[in-house]
């Protein structure tokens, strides 16, 4: 693992959760900006257990450019919550989270939301580019998630991953930013 | 759950992330995949 000024250089053996988040993200990245989020974060950076779903924040769009997004992403995956885009919308309108899951396939999942709470913006403006090999994919600032795991979720899981987190990044993570995003989570989440 | 278990599953945790931090990415990601391989196809 390289830390380098505005990206983490992953070495790794890519798993079956792996392959399948950046298969999505290859089609999702054409029509919107993501950040991925909680506990796939710390399994991409080596926690010792499975997940059936990764989740993942995408700025709010027009119906329109969901439509694009949505038909784009049928080519490999479909929607468990439905066929109907512009019901899709609504649900995630009314801050509904939808899953994609391989064709034939419901797990894994990745449970999409529109990014609609100051920390979802501070995940997703503040993203970190992770490269693996020729590929990346972008995740939510590791400060961020050690302090919504350890005050917001807070169960035996969450804090199992804010730990690991802040073990294997010590010599590369900030007191002073995890402090601030506590106060940013307690304060709206 | 118990203190005791609490305390052992802490332990671990720590112990798996340290060798994380501390051989290269190939050596732990390859027994992650097994793990997650394992469950996931």
């Amino acid at each position: 693992m390289k830390f380098q000024k505005d990206k983490i250089i992953l070495d790794k053996i890519v798993n079956n959760l792996d392959r399948f988040a950046l298969d999505f993200v290859k089609i999702l990245e054409k029509k919107a900006d993501y950040v991925l989020v909680s506990g796939y974060v710390s399994i991409l950076f080596g926690r010792s257990r499975i997940s059936e779903d990764i989740d993942m924040f995408i700025p709010r769009m027009e119906k329109t450019e969901f439509s694009a997004l949505h038909n784009s992403l049928l080519k490999d995956f479909w929607c468990l919550n439905g066929d109907d885009a512009e019901e899709l919308f609504d649900l995630l309108m009314k801050r509904h989270s939808i899953r994609y899951a391989r064709k034939g396939k419901v797990i894994p999942n990745i449970e999409v939301k529109f990014a609609c709470k100051p920390s979802d913006f501070e995940s997703l403006s503040k993203k970190i580019r992770v490269e693996i090999g020729k590929k990346a994919l972008f995740v939510s600032p590791i400060e961020l998630q050690i302090a919504y795991k350890e005050r917001i979720l807070k169960s035996e899981k969450d804090r199992d991953d804010a730990l690991h987190l802040r073990e294997v990044f010590k010599d590369n993570i900030s007191k002073k930013k995890i402090k601030y995003y506590e106060e940013l989570v307690m304060k709206h989440d | 759950m118990t203190k005791e278990n609490s305390q052992d599953r802490e332990w671990m945790v720590r112990y798996w992330a340290k060798f994380v931090r501390e051989h290269p990415d190939k050596e732990w990601s390859k027994q992650q995949k097994e793990l997650i391989d394992s469950l996931i196809s």
